[in-house]
């Protein structure tokens, strides 16, 4: 049972759920408390170990590779299933896996891959790739997930998990907030919305609790004496200094040409909640133009017209937003700017966004593309980079709410 | 009560809880392993009224701390009576010596218990639910930490008080925010999602019996449909029992798109989702003429 453990949590911890070694011990627990009864024991594992529904189908192919049901036709299929797809993740994670070499993998990737081998193989790749670079993992599991999730045998695990209503949301969406937007197809952007919303409101409440007038800690004695009056003179109830900062101005960049599209369009959907927080709100779409924006019910409305099809000038963007309308840069803005820096060869103009980032708060860039492509090819990000509080990739939707947590923990 | 996979079981069929075997399981292992229980689910899937079953079924009670914006520790944990400090301040002002004030002033005596501290230093097992605590601020989650883990409270003045029965602590979330990982580990998880038809069905057989066994199937169904229509917000359990009251009470014996807009305020609770739900009310009739 022990080793049946350590297989269970390993496989877990490689399929990308972080077990801690309490957990693993509480497992250990569990296990002894509801005894051997296979239902009962999957539920109490996963009670210990899994504290996310959407990692769910994750632990159950783990479970069920690590304890099989003693359906011959299933095992069967499933032990075939190993040895492919061990060879297949043998060979990505040969160097990391130790003691139990080729045959520990296979148990980690052949489930993910039950009922379509290729599924498997890719999987196991990506597996592979995780432990020797935790980036790329975690970038592409999930898409890996949502592959195996249209397959038609990944559903019916699902099924027998039990709890086959309550896994499809979750699974769902913790593919889609691994997606990369530039893979995501029109019905994965109307999903996506949909989880936009959610991602809104608690950008929202970040925003919200970060404004929120707090006690320093500072006594108020002049409000102190005032409410002492009424009492002789003692001070019963304390007052405090309140903080209350003033609410900032948000400018935001968003590149509007077709490479960054779906990044701006969800960007401006999560963006546009929370603007009730801030004092003003203005929205700019750039090609090789700065226009300012309109958002409303998800429809982006240039004030002026601009050429979706134009290449890409950041330059003279940045010199737009430097000449022309300087004025929405103030001590207490915060300048976002959405876009991929891909600049066609022309100047990059480095020294304007210095310039911008001397009259804000607080400057950050959000990157659409994939780090590992960074300063790649016609990309200038490294030269901004210099000039901004900080790059944030954003190439999902997981990211761009990270990017944005940061926005709101610079305020 | 002794606590077996087969007590659990029975306690919650008699605290009329409509349950599943992964929620007993995950239920006994936290009395067992004397661990916190996380609860996460949509809203209305019947989060809190587990705290509340659990309790009935150790027939103890339940302290609720319901967590909103901006709690503090001083309103979970325990705050001072300054007030009645300063009183006995004043009331001591002549005689008193300052050693034996202070050792006076910080004792028990002066001390709110808030929720946490209050089922800490119960002398009896008590139920701790954490309602919502994805509304609180990610500060409070640190203070739960030590609640959680040690089932203790550190008052720096008088030292730590350590429970005397460990409290049994749910704790709920809507989702609303990723809890931090720190209190995640200290957790066993429970993911508690709407109920599916037969399930419902049972529940409201065994809540409101006035109603027909063919029309609760209908109900049931009906709502199921609605729930998978992705609205603002899904019809939660207690919204069908009040919605199948409400049938009752109007006498309602048929689902028939009439009868079921007239009442469909008491599921739905925004226009928008009302419109969605549209195709939903008229295929009620079809599907009933149908079979009828």
């Amino acid at each position: 049972m022990k080793a049946r453990l350590e297989a269970l949590v390993a496989a877990l911890r490689r399929g990308g759920v972080a077990v801690s070694t309490a957990e693993a011990m509480d497992a250990a627990r569990a296990a002894a408390a509801v005894g051997v009864e296979r239902t009962a024991l999957r539920d109490a594992l996963a009670a210990a170990l899994v504290k996310d529904e959407r990692e769910r189908t994750t632990y159950v192919a783990a479970f069920d590779a690590v304890f099989p049901a003693r359906v011959d036709a299933v095992g069967e299929g499933r032990r075939r299933r190993v040895r492919r797809s061990g060879a297949a993740g043998g060979g990505g994670s040969a160097g990391t896996s130790g003691r139990g070499g080729a045959g520990d993998s296979g148990v980690a990737t052949a489930p993910r891959g039950a009922g379509e081998p290729r599924g498997a193989g890719e999987r196991g790749a990506a597996t592979g790739d995780g432990s020797a670079d935790g980036r790329s993992a975690d970038a592409r599991a999930p898409a890996a997930d949502g592959r195996e999730r249209r397959t038609p045998s990944a559903p019916g695990s699902a099924e027998r998990a039990g709890g086959g209503r309550g896994l499809a949301r979750p699974t769902r969406e913790r593919r889609l907030l691994g997606l990369p937007f530039r893979d995501m197809t029109p019905a994965d952007v109307e999903a996506a919305a949909e989880l936009a919303r959610a991602i809104a409101a608690r950008v929202a409440a970040r925003v919200r609790r970060r404004l929120r007038p707090r006690p320093t800690g500072r006594l108020d004695f002049r409000r102190t004496i005032r409410a002492a009056v009424p009492r002789g003179g003692v001070p019963f109830e304390r007052r405090w200094r309140g903080r209350r900062p003033g609410k900032p101005a948000l400018v935001a960049l968003c590149d509007l040409s077709a490479s960054t599209a779906t990044a701006t369009d969800v960007f401006l959907a999560i963006l546009a909640p929370a603007a009730a927080y801030f004092r003003r709100v203005r929205f700019f779409g750039f090609v090789d133009r700065l226009v300012e924006i309109e958002f409303a019910q998800g429809q982006v409305r240039p004030a002026a017209p601009l050429d979706l099809m134009a290449r890409s000038d950041f330059g003279r963007v940045l010199r737009d937003l430097v000449e022309r309308d300087a004025a929405a840069l103030t001590a207490d803005t915060v300048l976002l700017i959405l876009g991929d820096a891909r600049n066609n060869r022309r100047p990059p103009r480095a020294d304007l966004l210095a310039a911008a980032r001397g009259r804000v708060h607080h400057a950050l860039w959000l990157n659409p593309e994939p780090h590992a492509r960074w300063n790649t090819g016609d990309s200038v990000i490294a030269s901004y980079a210099r000039h901004v509080d900080a790059v944030v990739a954003c190439g999902t939707l997981a990211d761009l709410e990270r990017a944005l947590a940061i926005v709101a923990g610079s305020l | 009560m002794e606590i077996t996979a087969e007590a659990v079981r029975a306690g919650m069929a008699a605290a009329r809880y409509v349950t599943t075997p992964r929620v007993e399981t995950v239920v006994y292992l936290a009395l067992v392993l004397e661990k916190p229980l996380l609860v996460e689910g949509p809203a209305g899937a019947g989060k809190t009224e587990l705290a509340k079953v659990v309790a009935a079924m150790l027939g103890t009670e339940v302290v609720r701390l319901q967590c909103y914006e901006g709690l503090d520790a001083s309103h979970a944990l325990y705050e001072w009576n300054y007030q009645k400090q300063l009183m006995r301040l004043q009331a001591d002002r002549e005689h008193a010596g300052w050693d034996e004030l202070k050792d006076h002033i910080f004792s028990r005596e002066y001390l709110l218990e808030r929720p946490l501290l209050k089922a800490i230093s119960a002398p009896r097992r008590m139920v701790l639910l954490i309602d919502e605590i994805d509304k609180a601020d990610e500060e409070l989650e640190a203070f739960l930490l030590e609640v959680l883990a040690e089932h203790q409270v550190t008052v720096p003045e008088l030292g730590t008080i350590v429970a005397r029965e460990r409290p049994v602590v749910v704790l709920t979330s809507n989702q609303r925010r990723e809890l931090s990982e720190a209190l995640k580990r200290r957790c066993l998880h429970l993911y508690l999602d709407f109920p599916g038809v037969e399930k419902e069905r049972e529940i409201l057989a065994l809540k409101v019996p006035a109603l027909e066994a063919q029309l609760r199937t209908r109900v049931a169904e009906f709502v199921a449909r609605l729930r998978k229509l992705g609205l603002k917000k899904s019809p939660s359990i207690a919204e069908t029992l009040d919605w199948a009251r409400a049938l009752v009470a109007l006498g309602i014996r048929e689902l028939e798109p009439g009868p079921v807009r007239r009442t469909l305020a008491v599921l739905l609770k925004h226009e928008e989702d009302l419109r969605k739900a549209e195709p939903a009310i008229a295929g009620v009739g079809k599907s009933s003429a149908v079979e009828r």
